[in-house]
């Protein structure tokens, strides 16, 4: 005791650091339950957070306007080209309208599901990132309020971005599958029997994996989508090959994959919730 | 030099929200600054107490609890890191503008060893390489940050006409000053 009182500066950095172990402790223990008052916080912080980003976002597609006042010029006479010749593919795809509408009655024949049969999708702006990297974890804002939780699937444009770790009221803490160490289950688009497991790689925002039958027939620029296996919806685009190894210490061919989503990126995202 | 808690905690809030929002527009090949770091570096060497310290401790948790699968990561290293910076203020010289760069550069290479170590240690750690390269540019970007702060705050100091040892210089004893 008599230690205790003589070295009171160091006792206290050593209580903190002792208290600050155990939080780390049993955060990795029971991750993505925060408590009442962590939940407090974040509600709290949520709420700053959203008018200030919007406001850097608008602040940043007004200065990138007025920079890059010619190139604007330039890409509005190309979306204009893009414009008339989707107008004319219009006109051919109002052809085919009976077409589409004869393989609806074939798909409800079938009982084929797709993702936006069993999902309703909800818009969320991203309102906060951890401001380091890439868009490894960041906070939107719709919550429970909204019928967001734990584990609702993130798209964008279709393609996945993640899941939601933490909900609060009317905010929810994603995690990114660059960022995911839990192994996501994937298959090729252009051959559905190949079956592959990826995570994020940790670095430069790309995914990591592995196809499950060593001798699977995968080709760089392959697409790959979820299996439907694990907590993700089957049929979401993941990403494409960028590289296909052989490893030959562990006897698996490995998948570098890039992500569909730009992670660097990211203002708007699509929460899909299950009816 | 001392500074009223109120600056000090409205200094970080300022830090921290502007770090979570607006921040990554400024990305340097894809790193941008960690302001609660430079402000908790800043601080401890800056100004006497320990204000430095428990704010980079609070906002360390704010970050963990908002952007970390962890919680806790980010305060511990932002505590040791204000720790590290008040020894250092024993051995350089306050006033002299290198010293906060080398000051920046520690913090920041320590805060990047703990960050890494921890994450590491509880299997969420990134490949090596990548933490050096990332930890690298934020070097550089955090040593333009603290210079910015440390220009910017010491403007804030009014010189009292008894504060001798501020304009002679040499190995004399750095004593803290008290602002109004």
């Amino acid at each position: 005791m008599n230690w205790i009182r003589e070295h009171k500066g160091t006792t206290t950095v050593l209580v903190v650091i002792l208290l600050l172990v155990v939080v780390i402790v049993l955060s990795h223990r029971y991750v993505g339950r925060s408590t009442f008052l962590g939940q407090g916080i974040e509600k709290l912080v949520t709420v700053v957070q959203q008018p200030l980003s919007l406001a850097g976002n608008g602040t940043k597609d007004g200065a990138r306007g007025i920079l890059q006042f010619r190139s604007v010029l330039k890409e509005n006479e190309e979306l204009n080209d893009q414009v008339a010749e989707l107008r004319r593919e219009l006109i051919k795809a109002r052809l085919t309208e009976e077409e589409l509408n004869e393989l609806r009655e074939l798909s409800d024949l079938l009982k084929y599901e797709t993702i936006t049969a069993e999902y309703d999708p909800l818009t969320a702006d991203v309102i906060a990132m951890d401001g380091s990297n890439w868009f490894n974890i960041f906070t939107i804002n719709v919550g429970s309020a909204e019928g967001v939780y734990r584990d609702a699937v993130i798209v964008k444009g279709g393609n996945l971005v993640g899941r939601v770790l933490e909900v609060g009221d009317h905010w929810a803490k994603v995690i990114s599958v660059i960022e995911e160490t839990n192994a996501v289950s994937f298959t090729v688009y252009q051959d559905m029997n190949l079956l592959g497991v990826l995570s994020g790689d940790g670095d430069s925002g790309k995914l990591k994996g592995y196809m499950i039958d060593p001798d699977a027939a995968i080709m760089e620029g392959h697409i790959l989508v979820t299996s439907g296996m694990g907590m993700y919806p089957s049929g979401i685009v993941i990403g494409n090959v960028s590289e296909v190894k052989w490893n030959s210490d562990t006897l698996l061919k490995t998948v570098s994959i890039e992500p569909a989503v730009y992670f660097k990126n990211l203002q708007k995202v699509t929460v899909l919730i299950k009816r | 030099m001392a500074l009223k808690l109120r600056y000090a905690i409205a200094l970080f809030l300022f830090g921290f929200f502007l770090q979570s929002t607006v921040m990554h527009h400024f990305a340097i090949f894809g790193v941008s600054p960690n302001l609660v770091l430079c402000l908790t570096i800043v601080f401890s060497f800056l100004y006497e107490g320990y204000h430095g310290m428990v704010l980079g401790l609070i906002f360390g948790i704010i970050g963990d609890l908002c952007f970390s699968p962890l919680i806790g990561v980010s305060a511990m290293s932002c505590f040791l890191v204000a720790l590290m910076c008040l020894k250092l203020k024993q051995y350089l010289y306050v006033e002299n503008r290198f010293s906060i760069l080398i000051v920046s550069s520690a913090g920041t290479f320590c805060y990047g060893v703990l960050i890494w170590g921890i994450t590491t240690v509880f299997g969420l750690g990134v490949h090596l390489l990548f933490a050096l390269e990332f930890y690298a540019i934020l070097l550089l970007y955090h040593g333009v940050i603290t210079m910015l702060f440390y220009h910017l705050m010491k403007r804030s100091a009014i010189k009292h006409h008894s504060d001798h040892y501020m304009y002679k210089g040499g190995g004399q004893k750095m004593r803290g000053f008290n602002l109004r």
